[in-house]
């Protein structure tokens, strides 16, 4: 049985002036789009894991990345 | 730190000092000055014109000009002056302009202190004697040199050794005639060690020879910063004394949030939270440490001053918990946000750890590459997880790692790389692009005392950020052309670009933008 995942999306260049076509398509796919980051070109959304690669496939899809964790970089405090 | 070097532990050349023999490594109290060999007439003149002594030459000087005055050895180029430290400061930061008739400046130091009838030829001493070690608190030795002094000290009790010392002693004693000058043959040799180790030093920095990680010839020795009124970081970043503040310049800080802080009372900040269920407010202290260091005041309640575009608008956007960590979800959407309201610069001192071989994100790249065209430069830091002590450099982190995402590493105060700081293992972005102090910063916290000192490239990134926003100030520069500005005006440091890709990052007041 699979998992859904949350994933960014980064959208191709030669796409940035059609997003809501390949937004659609995402969500066709079986994406939730949470956000849309337009002034960066990302999408932020959810996907079952075994869709991922369906996601890869649509058009004006640069890739699409599962969304990981990060901290802060300091090492100690005197 | 850096207090005036103690004199008394110093022979001053007169002889009159009562004091117990210097120890290997101990500043005299002087400076030396190497002058650059085409213009050291010019060096003499800027020399007199930014210290204000007399000069005289070696062969002439009586023991009154050896005291107050410069003396130069014509023949070596080198000058040996008493000065106070934060005039020997300035003369370090002018050597460290390219057009300076000054090669170099450095505290003279104790090495060895032999009697006349000792002295070796000068390589034979200068690769067994502990020489010139910058970085090094000026009145202690290493653990070596502890071992080293103790040794000489025990073999002093042999009758041989007894005897220099005393013909060394009765030198102290010795009225010198009148008009001649009176030199100890400990300092002789003292201070013939001191010049033939800066001068091994610049002829190895010459022949590319400099080994990594070792400090930069050009810049201040650890023990001359003096942190009353300004942090070690403004002082070698250079920003300390500019007019520039960063006023009409959007400085986002993605971390942990924000305050509350007394020293940005008034201070217009926006802030937002990425995170669920958290306010903007910094519950963990790291987000207002870095947004200090990088857009800190002025005059801040407490000295010394610890920031750097003090008249930057400040967007904080809380993308990491109060515990420290956050969702690239929420970072991503940060710098959206950043970009969104024009903000010209990103610090993002956060990340994770990569490995050898991985690659960059191409969602993060594709954020900055656009977010870059756009007029805001994201500067991230490289990460802490080498341990460079044990011969372990871990590759950059995510983002830095992204060719478009300039990353940060962090130096110490002796301007080497830090221990902990990660180098260029991957290609493709992997690389480091500059570095900036990031070991022992004082900065705001929002909590009892209110200020505190953290290490880490999460420190010495928000550096960078502040020095971006004083050139967007003054040049107008944003984007590609701000990136641009901020490695061709670092400090090249002797540390390979591996580890501080092109150097201490630092504030020029007259640099301008390339046309690239």
């Amino acid at each position: 049985m699979s998992r859904a995942v949350q994933v960014s999306v980064a959208i191709d260049d030669r796409f940035l002036d059609r997003s809501d076509a390949v937004k659609n398509e995402l969500q066709v796919r079986g994406m939730s789009i949470e956000q849309d980051l337009q002034a960066v070109g990302v999408l932020i959304g959810s996907v079952d894991a075994a869709r991922l690669d369906e996601l890869r496939g649509v058009a004006g899809v640069r890739d699409v990345e599962l969304v990981g964790e990060m901290s802060i970089s300091s090492e100690d405090h005197t | 730190m850096n207090k005036k070097n103690n004199k008394s532990n110093g022979s001053n050349g007169t002889g009159r000092a009562e004091r117990a023999p210097p120890k290997a490594g101990e500043p005299t109290g002087r400076y030396i000055v190497a002058f650059r060999d085409d213009v050291f007439a010019e060096g003499i003149a800027a020399l007199t014109e930014a210290t204000g002594l007399s000069v005289f030459s070696a062969g002439d000087a009586s023991s009154e000009d050896a005291e107050n005055g410069a003396i130069v050895f014509d023949k070596l180029g080198v000058a040996v002056l008493d000065a106070p430290p934060e005039q020997a400061q300035q003369l370090m930061l002018m050597a460290s302009e390219g057009s300076s008739p000054f090669l170099a400046v450095e505290p003279e130091r104790y090495v060895e202190a032999f009697s006349e009838l000792e002295l070796e030829p000068a390589s034979e001493l200068h690769e067994d004697a502990p020489v010139s070690h910058e970085g090094q608190p000026a009145n202690e030795l290493r653990e070596g040199e502890e071992q080293n002094a103790e040794r000489q000290n025990d073999e002093s009790q042999n009758d041989d050794a007894q005897n220099d010392r005393s013909r060394i002693d009765r030198s102290q004693d010795e009225e010198a005639p009148s008009g001649e000058l009176t030199v100890h043959a400990e300092y002789l040799a003292g201070y013939r060690d001191s010049v033939v180790a800066l001068v091994d030093r610049l002829l190895a920095k010459s022949k590319g020879e400099a080994k990594p990680g070792s400090p930069s010839i050009e810049l201040p020795s650890a023990t001359s910063w003096n942190e009353s009124q300004f942090t070690w970081g403004l002082q070698a970043t250079r920003t300390q004394a500019t007019t520039a503040t960063g006023a009409g310049i959007r400085v986002a800080i993605l971390d942990t949030g924000f305050g509350p802080h007394s020293d940005f009372t008034g201070r217009a900040i926006v802030m937002r939270s990425f995170v669920t269920g958290q306010t903007p407010a910094d519950g963990n202290g790291h987000g207002t440490h870095c947004t200090g260091t990088s857009c800190g005041p002025v005059a801040p309640g407490k000295k010394p001053r610890y920031g750097i575009a003090s008249r930057a608008s400040i967007y904080v956007g809380k993308v990491l918990s109060n515990a420290g960590s956050g969702r690239d979800a929420d970072i991503l959407a940060g710098i959206n946000w950043a970009v969104e309201n024009r903000c010209a610069i990103v610090s993002m001192s956060l990340g994770r750890p990569t490995v050898i071989g991985e690659r960059y994100s191409t969602v993060y790249e594709t954020a900055a590459k656009r977010a870059l065209a756009r007029g805001t430069l994201i500067i991230a830091a490289a990460g802490n997880e080498s341990k460079r002590s044990l011969g372990r450099i871990a590759p950059v982190s995510a983002p830095a790692n992204c060719p478009s995402i300039m990353a940060v590493a962090a130096l110490t105060e002796e301007l080497t790389v830090a221990d902990f700081s990660c180098g260029a293992r991957n290609g493709s972005g992997g690389e480091v692009n500059i570095a900036a102090p990031g070991v022992g910063v004082y900065s705001s916290i929002p909590r009892s005392p209110f200020y505190g000192r953290k290490s880490g490239t999460s420190m010495a990134t928000p550096h960078v950020a502040g020095i971006a926003a004083l050139y967007a100030q003054r040049t107008g520069a944003r984007g590609a052309a701000l990136w641009r500005l901020l490695l061709s005006t670092a400090r090249r440091l002797s540390a390979p670009a591996s580890d501080v890709g092109a150097g201490l990052a630092q504030y020029s007041p007259t640099a301008r933008p390339s046309d690239e």
